[in-house]
């Protein structure tokens, strides 16, 4: 890149973003993108992705087009637009009313960051309606998922290849956190793009300034007591993530019973209105902890999250990497803490494998596909066999399909286990997963099974005063609302 | 949302068998003309639809517990339920212990729920304008509903409504006893204030989930009463608008109306392409939710009729059977609407 570009950039970023200047791989990508080649960017979770395509789609005219796998942080990410000054940003998902989309539909021309769900882009009627517009860059978010997910969950995914072929797309975006050279190679062949014109830009998975801690409990007894210890002293504010919604809300209730924290669950089971409550307030600093399941927190963007407790296991440890990556964003030391029972791994187990077809159900299904070409409502592992059974591939190939799945799911489960279990240092062996090297363990490192001198690392904090939110005043409160109005 | 043994307590009688399962269509908003009819018997209409947003909505199986647990039993048919002795005392401990909705009729007329995510995004877009903040997070809600107060918000802006909204805000709150103004006031978001959620909410008053849902429709139930009570409050009426619901439904309001224009039966199944015994549906539905003066029963019942009626059937309406009069040249529709009628008096 030459010096005259890279000095309007960032002016452009000065001026649009208020940033002095660029975090590590963005200007590369854009770099890539301006080249007029498609680009995949490997920037660990807080790098600033969003940021990359708003600048694009600034010296861009035309639609960026944004395909995003969780519906839930699709609205968190427009939220976030809108927060930014990009009111002409849209969720098109399967949330909309029938009203609502035709309102999106008659006014699509308007919008110039349009969120779409793959679903919704597999369909062949909203494909035409995308096909009236212009589209400068089709992003594809969490791309890791065509080839984690797009399998097991997503099989929309898979059609992502067709959809750049008939919406004419030249250039994609393909963001991701972590992704193994491995998922790398399928991401790029899954979507039928030259590897010639795609340029690759990563850095480190690595967050030096999160501390790795696992610890392992012989019982559910002494795992809680040890979390509402831990919580007693450790420096808010954080998070801690569950795999069950009836756990994360078990804990909860725990936790404001044994602590003064202010504590919220937040998970499928919570309803939209005060899902927003609670980000609000996690947001600014009114909750010190909340009780989550996977989907909270990729929307936003908090800077001072202080530490992550995984609760329960999550299914692989790219998610874990993707998890622990909303800590410290703001640089300042952080803490990733793993509290760890031998039966957790059988609901990770469960929860990795629950949804893959055995060999008998794909033979049944098979054997049975026109009975259940008339059923509705299915579950989600008659949907993805209906799905490869619509798109003509053959039974042998469907069974070899999900052998493999099963393959690579029990590997990742392994590699968890064994770093739950691990004896030394997890950073390295995190690193090695994600095919990096590490050698540069220092005393603000890592702890594998064993306590962590929170002192040392600064996230000791005794006296946790609950900060009280509630005015008892009514007249205060309507007062406060309102600039200067007092009655 | 969990539905509680308390609640529960109150939609059965002592005297009156009740069905349980026409109790939870009722609930649950299904309008057909059994629906409404045993709801307008068992005194319970104005708890049509109170749950009808409510996903998987089922009392049968804490019904079921109820009955164990000594609170209800059987009628002699099996198919209906009566409070016991126990029922009836715990339902009489209650009525002091336990919060039912104040408001259900403001809920049979206006969408309350519709109407208070308005106010509150209203009450939001005020906040942040009067500290000159557009950086923040609007609440979420439906794109056409948004626009909605985005074209009220642009029409307003111009004026004093930043006063105006915060002399309603004021003025509403001291209408109300101090620990509902709190709760009014802490479920408002605004420039760095942001509502408490509902479990924030019930513990700071103490209740269940479902005492606390009555709770907010009540308190906007009155918020809309007092901003049509008062012209000061007129900018908000736009706020108001398509918020209405036909308790009949909308058919049968729609079937009333031609009715009511002068046509009959058959006329009006010709008009919206349906069949007569749709159309005597829709009228039926018509006439239990509306006031007995303003429904044209002499249309369908002469004094010869009634005078039949009065003879035939005796007693307890709730006991009238068709099957008595069946031989006659008197029609089910005949039968029922004079049920209804008598049940008018
Ligand atoms: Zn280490």
């Amino acid at each position: 890149m030459n010096d005259k570009l890279k000095k309007h950039l960032k002016h452009v970023l000065k001026s649009n973003f208020g940033y002095e200047d660029f975090r590590p791989g963005q200007l590369e990508v854009l770099d890539a993108l301006l080249k007029g080649k498609s680009a995949m960017a490997i920037l660990p979770t807080g790098a600033g992705k969003t940021l990359i395509y708003q600048m694009f789609g600034l010296m861009r005219n035309h639609t960026i087009l944004i395909v995003s796998p969780l519906i839930s942080l699709m609205q968190d990410q427009v939220n976030r637009m809108h927060y930014l000054g990009y009111k002409n940003s849209i969720a098109f998902n399967s949330t909309l009313s029938n009203q609502e989309k035709h309102f999106v539909i008659r006014n699509i021309k308007k919008y110039k960051y349009i969120y779409v769900s793959p679903e919704m882009l597999s369909d062949h009627g909203i494909q035409e309606i995308f096909k009236s517009l212009c589209i400068d860059l089709l992003v594809i978010d969490e791309a890791h998922c065509i080839s984690q997910w797009g399998l097991d969950f997503r099989p929309e995914y898979l059609d992502l290849s067709s959809v750049i072929r008939n919406l004419n797309i030249k250039q994609v975006l393909m963001l991701t956190a972590t992704a193994s050279k491995k998922t790398r190679f399928d991401i790029v062949e899954k979507l039928n793009l030259s590897p010639q014109n795609v340029e690759l830009i990563s850095c480190s998975v690595n967050r030096d300034n999160i501390f790795l801690n696992t610890h392992t409990f012989s019982s559910l007894e002494t795992k809680q007591n040890y979390l509402i210890r831990l919580l007693s002293v450790l420096k808010v504010p954080g998070i801690i993530y569950f795999s069950s919604k009836k756990v994360a809300n078990q804990v909860t209730d725990l936790i404001k019973a044994k602590t003064s924290l202010n504590v919220e669950a937040y998970h499928s089971g919570i309803s939209d209105d005060n899902r927003y409550r609670i980000q609000q307030q996690f947001m600014n600093n009114k909750l010190d902890l909340v009780c989550a399941t996977s989907a909270f927190g990729m929307g936003i963007d908090k800077n001072n999250i202080r530490f992550i407790i995984h609760y329960h296991l999550p299914t692989t440890l790219e998610e874990y990497m993707q998890e622990i990556g909303r800590a410290g964003r703001d640089g300042k030391q952080s803490i990733s803490i793993v509290l760890y029972q031998d039966s957790d791994i059988g609901l990770a187990n469960k929860l990795a494998l629950g949804d893959v077809p055995s060999t008998d159900e794909i033979n049944f299904f098979f054997d049975n596909a026109k009975i259940f070409a008339k059923t509705s409502n299915d579950d989600e592992k008659i949907k993805l066999l209906k799905y490869y059974y619509s798109r003509d591939y053959s039974k042998n190939y469907v069974i070899s399909i999900f052998n493999n799945l099963v393959h690579q799911k029990i590997i990742g489960l392994k590699s968890l286990h064994e770093y739950v279990n691990l004896q030394g240092c997890l950073r390295k062996y995190l690193l090695n997963y994600f095919d990096e090297q590490f050698s540069e363990y220092n005393d603000k490192c890592c702890a594998s099974n064993s306590t962590v001198d929170l002192k040392f690392l600064g996230l000791f904090n005794k006296n946790i005063v609950k900060s009280n939110q509630n005015h008892t005043n009514w007249r205060d409160i309507i007062n406060s609302l309102f600039y200067n109005v007092n009655i | 949302m969990k539905i509680d043994d308390e609640f529960l307590i109150f939609l059965f009688s002592y005297n009156q068998p009740r069905r349980p399962k026409l109790i939870e269509n009722l609930l649950a908003g299904r309008k057909t003309v059994s629906t409404l009819f045993w709801g307008m018997r068992y005194r319970l209409l104005d708890y049509c639809g109170v749950f009808s947003k409510f996903k998987e909505f089922s009392i049968m199986s804490k019904v079921h517990k109820l009955e164990k647990s000594g609170y209800l039993r059987r009628s002699k048919d099996n198919k209906h339920l009566l409070l016991t002795k126990l029922g009836l005392d715990r339902q009489k401990n209650l009525i002091d212990n336990y919060y039912l909705p104040k408001h259900l009729d403001v809920y049979q007329k206006y969408n309350v729920a519709k109407f208070s995510k308005r106010f509150l995004l209203a009450v939001q877009i005020v906040s942040e304008y009067s500290f000159h903040n557009k950086q923040y997070f609007p609440l979420q809600m439906n794109i056409l509903e948004y626009n909605l107060i985005k074209n009220w918000f642009k029409n307003n802006k111009k004026t004093d409504f930043i006063l105006k909204m915060h002399r309603l805000l004021y003025n509403f709150a001291d209408s109300l006893d101090n620990q509902r103004a709190i709760q009014f006031a802490t479920a408002l978001t605004g420039h760095k204030r942001i509502a408490l959620t509902n479990e924030q909410q019930k513990s700071q008053l103490n209740v269940t989930s479902l005492q606390l849902y009555f709770m907010q429709l009540d308190l906007f139930s009155e918020l809309i009463i007092f901003i049509k009570a008062n012209q000061d409050y007129n900018f908000l009426y736009p706020l108001l608008s398509d918020l209405d619901i036909q308790l009949m439904g909308n058919a049968s309001f729609d079937t009333f109306k031609l009715l009511i224009k002068g046509n009959s039966i058959n006329k009006i199944a010709h008009i919206k392409h349906i069949k007569t015994n749709t159309v005597k549906e829709h009228l039926l539905n018509a006439a239990i939710v509306l006031p007995k003066t303003a429904f044209p029963y002499s249309l369908f019942l002469n004094n010869e009729t009634i005078k039949f009626f009065k003879h035939n059937l005796k007693g307890n309406i709730d006991e009238w059977s068709f099957v008595t009069i069946k031989q006659t040249h008197i029609s089910f529709f005949g039968f029922r609407l004079y049920q209804i009628f008598r049940s008018k008096h």
